[in-house]
């Protein structure tokens, strides 16, 4: 350690929304939060990102819903959740307690949904984000279908950005030719940040059944093993937009993380690693704090995008 | 609270091929836990002593509970190798560290009224049984068991369970030993008015003795299995359908599971 007292500055800003620490957790892989406060202070972390949450309850898909992958998993949980009233009246209480910014991740079957879910969640107060998310592979309709064009991408964005004055995140798939030119829509429609990448389309088969395995037949693959594709994917869109990044995909550690940040990445979340080591989030976040110590960097925001040496 | 901790292995022996019994260290799970409960191992090795992972074989893997030792601080697991994470258990040895999750999930209710029980296991199924049938016969309550499998050398636990004070019926598939056949023909021919049924094994087994258990009129309590990822009801993998009036939901067998009303659960 070359500088003991050095205490690096590790507060960052996405779209509006100010955080102590840049470490976040993904959507889906996290719950309401309220399931990993048994294991780890969820108040050290710079924001929570919670389950999907819909207009009306869905069901989700039938199982079984995950298969391991070397390095990874695919899931197709199909966005099961209770509906966002259900969420204002028996989560947001709590998220009200919370001293660590609330991101509520939504989607829809439509446009007017979006903006219906946002509208709702804005008026019950107690979050401080809506994370839209246009690239849920495994939903027949919205989800990554919104994602998939330049277009209509645009006009789920404006369409939240309308209906709400909270910091809008646009979160985007990787399943796309060209994932900058998405970026540059949202941020055209008003997007506050994105966040990349959500899961890579996958699947797997049972060669003793003849079947796919997943009982949606096709899944999204997470987990390390989609980390070089997550890394690439932050790096172009840095280069395409101006909005923070919200970096994802694979991160299992401090380093993992601090390769996101250097691409461009202004935070980071967590997401399968949750589910791995509940404190994964609360150790990237020390690991961060004594790579700036030891590389002698006084603001965790001098380091975003600084592998953009060519 | 749920126990998240490192954990030292203090045995981990083949008891019959294929067939492994481990021994873990923690005093706060083996008091904590109950019958039908679970605990999350991770098969991941640390890097270097630091923190980070291996990453592979990436998920932590559910086991149920097979035996806890409360005054020695013992859990026991009782396990069979089937895949990646059970071979890689399986090569684990005494002072080895596991990281462990639990005990997690609902386990079996055992109400203060019973006299009279069945448990139903099949293969492995017998794993958590063992620990309900202690629970029970120290409630005082009598116990017929029914085992099945395969053949002879894949029945686990004979005389442990028989020594216990149970009453044990033998099913193989081969007739190697006890009545062959499937143990769900034993127990359609020999099932008595009990007050509560338990049970774990296949689904296809289990399907079977929630349907003789109920055309009897006797309660079955059914432990569930899925594919899991976090263990805690976050992620909502390991889901399993319900009856809701004249549709179903999915509920999490971790969390509002493993053990479910044999009459409500779905076993498709």
């Amino acid at each position: 350690m070359k500088n003991e007292k050095l205490k690096p500055c590790l507060k960052v800003n996405i779209g509006g929304i100010g955080m102590n620490n840049p470490v976040m957790t993904a959507s889906g892989t996290f719950g309401f939060g309220i399931e990993y406060s048994q294991f780890i202070d969820i108040n050290q972390l710079g924001a929570i990102v919670v389950k999907g949450v819909t207009l009306k309850p869905k069901e989700g898909n039938p199982t079984p819903r995950i298969v391991e992958t070397p390095a990874g998993m695919l899931n197709s949980i199909g966005l099961q959740n209770p509906g966002v009233d259900y969420v204002i009246n028996n989560y947001v209480p709590y998220f009200k307690k919370l001293k660590t910014k609330v991101i509520v991740n939504i989607s829809g079957d439509s446009t007017l949904d979006y903006a219906l879910v946002a509208k709702k969640l804005t008026d019950a107060g107690g979050i401080s984000g809506i994370e839209v998310n246009i690239s849920c592979p495994n939903v027949k309709r919205g989800g990554m279908a919104f994602g998939a064009s330049a277009k209509s991408a645009f006009e789920v964005t404006e369409a939240v950005k309308d209906a709400t004055d909270l910091p809008v995140i646009v979160k985007l798939s990787p399943n796309v030719t060209d994932i900058a030119e998405i970026a540059k829509a949202v941020e055209a429609a008003g997007a506050d940040a994105v966040s990349l990448i959500n899961t890579l389309t996958g699947m797997a088969i049972d060669i003793n059944a003849k079947k796919p395995v997943l009982g949606n037949v096709v899944g999204g693959l997470s987990g390390p093993t989609v980390k070089p594709v997550a890394v690439y994917a932050v790096w172009r869109v840095y280069k395409a937009v101006d909005i923070p990044i919200i970096g994802m995909g694979g991160i299992s550690s401090a380093e993992d993380a601090l390769e996101f940040i250097l691409a461009g990445a202004r935070a980071v979340a967590i997401g399968t690693a949750n589910f791995v080591n509940p404190k994964t989030a609360i150790e990237v976040i020390e690991g961060i704090e004594r790579y700036l110590k030891s590389h002698e960097i006084s603001d965790i925001n001098e380091l975003v995008g600084k592998a953009h040496v060519f | 609270m749920t126990i998240l901790e490192d954990l030292k292995i203090l045995k981990n022996e083949e008891v019959a091929k294929n067939y492994m019994m481990m021994e873990i260290k923690s005093e706060n799970i083996a008091r904590k836990a109950v019958p039908g409960q679970f605990v999350h191992i991770s098969l991941n090795e640390k890097v270097n002593g630091n923190k980070n992972i291996t990453n592979d074989p990436l998920l932590r893997r559910p086991f149920s509970i097979h035996d806890v030792d409360v005054e020695r601080g013992i859990v026991k697991i009782l396990y069979k190798v089937v895949g990646k994470g059970t071979f890689l258990l399986s090569r684990k040895r005494a002072n080895d560290v596991l990281s462990i999750m639990g005990p997690l999930g609902n386990g079996f209710a055992i109400k203060k009224d019973i006299a009279k029980a069945a448990i139903v296991a099949g293969g492995i199924g017998v794993a958590p049984m063992y620990f309900l049938l202690k629970a029970l016969l120290k409630n005082g309550v009598e116990v017929d068991f029914y085992l099945g499998a395969l053949s002879k050398s894949e029945l686990l636990l004979l005389d442990e369970i028989s020594s216990l004070g149970a009453n044990l019926h033998i099913a193989t598939d081969d007739g190697s030993m006890g009545k062959k056949g499937r143990v769900i023909d034993l127990l359609y021919k020999n099932l008595k008015t009990v007050d509560v049924t338990y049970t774990c094994g296949s689904k296809l087994m289990m399907r079977e003795v929630v349907k003789i258990a109920l055309a009897k009129g006797i309660p079955v309590q059914v432990s569930m299995e899925e594919k899991m990822a976090c263990g805690i009801g976050a992620c909502l993998s390991c889901v399993c359908k319900v009856k809701n009036n004249e549709h179903f939901e999915y509920k999490r067998v971790c969390a509002e599971g493993p053990v479910f009303d044999g009459k409500s659960v779905m076993m498709v």
